[in-house]
């Protein structure tokens, strides 16, 4: 077995067909390693929440091949996925997603029903992991009595109850308060670094990018590495807004130089307006 | 996640009390009018039910006392009273009337009774004679009350005008009531001074009543005799037929409301619970077990309403009793078994439309 925990191969989701078709991931290739942190950023719309729904086996690619611990989900039966993901895959959500009836020790509780194992052994370690997370007083509580932070703290006890080898997490800072997203962060960088799970974060909080080993860019369904803190900024030739070249995706080599566009709108303005070698057109 | 399913249907007080009650609702009226009509048929065939015979005859072709008449030579009465096994014979005359009283007519199955008769008679009466004498009447107490008349009021049936001289309890249903007249009042009152209809017979101690009912028939071609728990059972079979329909279609009914309330609650629920369902999904919950759930669900809601109908039965029917006297019901075992066999469709047929949705659950909207 690879030392890869993922491994995407070409994939690409298209949604729709025709001239209503879609590209929300492309050709995307990438490989996580056991008890990595990768952080997925980008802008809203750049198709990270579908990259993420493909790993977790919630979505099937267009095209490609998605290997997750050794097993290629996307050639898997689809009656197949569940037990796949309640055994390899813990989620945590932006909305904290815990089930409202239940309280948070049920709640963490509940991923367990779904997988074999002794019950008195799926409640010692969800009495644990609780304990472990700050929970312990906690336990008897409805999901409306527990704060923001200790919400997702939950979550993080019902993704790991399980003991899956892979954490996928999507904006699990989105919508704690700085010192409640620190401390997830921190919990999840434990986890990775602890027990060796593997972490993938689809985040736009700067703050995570501490925490992560590697930071991929995603942006109009294509994926690039970026190295956290690395900027190059540059000006758009046309509208003169300041654009990172590292994570721009609109450029063109004319006359032996790169320019860099905020938009596709400026990129084609520009082609308009020069020649090939970049000189500017005459009127 | 049975804890999950159960405490997502509980967490909703307010909604879970409204739909076990409109279920319940709707299982009450099934119940009510099958306990009515049973009432109504124990009532139909309360005479021979306590007519305490052994055996029944009667004229050839007859074996029902509801819907029928039955004419017999008053010698049968000698020639059965031959027969092996034969204790005592009673004959009565019987006929379908109206009874006239308090200026109203009460629709009567009318009895004519001969002095001194050893059966036949009102079982319980409630004020005044249990035996009809000539030119007496034992009305139903509760035509008596109805119709403002007491002992000793005149009531008619045809010409036939009758002094009130007993009051009967336990004679009176929606359909008919039971009046006693003297047997000579009645054959003069017919025009069939010769005639009876049923032979009431008693066999001897050691006698069995189903050989003495064929040891009767052999001896007389132009008689039919029938076992006194045969003869009722007939008579049942004739009083439920004639009501059956009516009943199996509000039981129909009933069961399509509570299918419906019970349905649209579950469903509701789901569509409520269209994220949870999907962050279920998402953790690994494969659709037969959430499909299992909505069925969970719907059984403690269908069985609850099922209970909840039984218990408003049981407070509300001695209710019922008191304001209305004249309805009896009764709650027979089948009607409760019938019902709940309504309740596991009524519980099948309500999942159906919630298990789509759960199937259509997409588990991506857990991350939308």
């Amino acid at each position: 077995m690879s030392d890869a925990l993922i491994e995407l191969h070409e994939i690409t989701k298209v949604f729709g067909t025709g001239h209503t078709a879609v590209h929300a991931v492309r050709q995307v290739s990438m490989s996580v390693g056991r008890g990595e942190i990768v952080l997925i950023s980008g802008p809203s719309g750049s198709g990270k929440t579908t990259l993420l729904s493909m790993i977790g086996g919630l979505l099937r690619p267009t095209s490609g091949r998605i290997v997750l611990d050794g097993v290629d989900i996307t050639a898997a039966p689809r009656a197949a996925m569940p037990a796949i993901r309640a055994a390899k895959i813990g989620f945590v959500f932006q909305a904290f997603n815990l089930m409202s009836s239940l309280t948070a020790e049920q709640n963490v509780l509940f991923p367990t029903t779904l997988v074999r194992g002794e019950r008195a052994h799926k409640k010692a370690r969800t009495i644990a992991l609780l304990d472990k997370l700050g929970l312990a007083q906690r336990r008897h509580h409805p999901p409306h009595k527990l704060s923001g932070g200790e919400k997702q703290r939950v979550a993080i006890a019902r993704a790991l109850v399980n003991d899956p080898p892979l954490i996928l997490a999507d904006e699990p800072t989105g919508n704690l308060d700085s010192a409640s997203g620190q401390q997830v962060m921190m919990i999840l960088h434990d986890i990775a670094r602890d027990e060796g799970r593997t972490i993938v974060v689809v985040t736009h909080d700067p703050r995570v990018e501490d925490v992560a080993d590697r930071i991929l860019w995603l942006e109009d369904g294509r994926l690039r590495d970026r190295k956290a803190e690395t900027h190059e900024w540059v000006r758009d030739p046309v509208c003169g807004m300041r654009v990172d070249a590292w994570t721009a995706t609109e450029f063109l080599e004319r006359g032996g130089v790169r320019h860099v566009f905020c938009s596709r709108r400026c990129l084609e303005r520009f082609e308009t307006a020069t020649t090939d070698n970049g000189a500017a057109r005459p009127e | 996640m049975w804890t999950w399913a159960l405490r997502s249907i509980i967490a909703e007080r307010g909604t879970m009390a409204a739909s076990l009650s409109g279920i319940a609702m709707a299982f009450v009226v099934a119940l009510s009018l099958d306990a009515i009509f049973a009432g109504e048929t124990l009532g139909i065939i309360a005479y021979p039910t306590h007519a305490e015979a052994d055996v029944w005859v009667m004229q050839e072709g007859v074996a029902n006392m509801h819907m029928a008449s039955s004419l017999i030579h008053a010698d049968r009465a000698e020639d059965v009273q031959d027969v092996a096994g034969v204790s005592s014979v009673t004959p009565i005359l019987y006929l379908n009337t109206f009874v006239r009283a308090g200026g109203e007519d009460w629709f009567s199955y009318v009895v004519g009774l001969p002095p001194q008769a050893e059966r036949g008679g009102p079982w319980e009466v409630t004020a005044g004679s249990g035996a009809p004498e000539p030119g007496g009447v034992i009305l139903s107490e509760v035509v008596a009350h109805k119709a403002g008349v007491e002992l000793g009021d005149r009531v008619s049936i045809g010409e036939l005008d009758l002094a009130v001289t007993g009051l009967s309890g336990g004679t009176f249903s929606m359909a008919n009531t039971i009046t006693w007249v003297a047997l000579q009042d009645l054959r003069e009152h017919m025009s069939a001074p010769r005639s009876t209809s049923y032979l009431l017979v008693e066999v001897d101690g050691d006698a069995d009543p189903a050989e003495v009912t064929g040891a009767i028939m052999a001896s007389r071609s132009d008689l039919h005799a029938m076992t006194a728990a045969a003869f009722v059972a007939s008579d049942r079979r004739m009083a439920m037929h004639m009501g059956a329909d009516v009943v199996q279609l509000m039981t129909v009914i009933g069961t399509a409301l509570a299918a419906m309330v019970l349905a649209f609650t579950i469903y509701a629920a789901t569509l409520r619970r269209g994220r949870e369902l999907a962050v279920a999904k998402a953790l690994g919950a494969p659709d037969s077990r959430l499909v299992l759930a909505v069925l969970f669900q719907s059984v403690i809601l269908g069985a609850g309403g099922w209970l909840v109908a039984l218990a408003m039965f049981a407070v509300g029917a001695p209710l019922l009793d008191q304001l209305v006297p004249d309805v009896s019901l009764v709650l027979q075992l089948s009607a409760v078994t019938r019902l709940a066999a309504a309740s596991a469709v009524v519980i099948v047929l309500a999942t159906l439309a919630p298990a789509l949705r759960v199937l259509r659950t997409d588990p991506a909207l857990a991350f939308s």
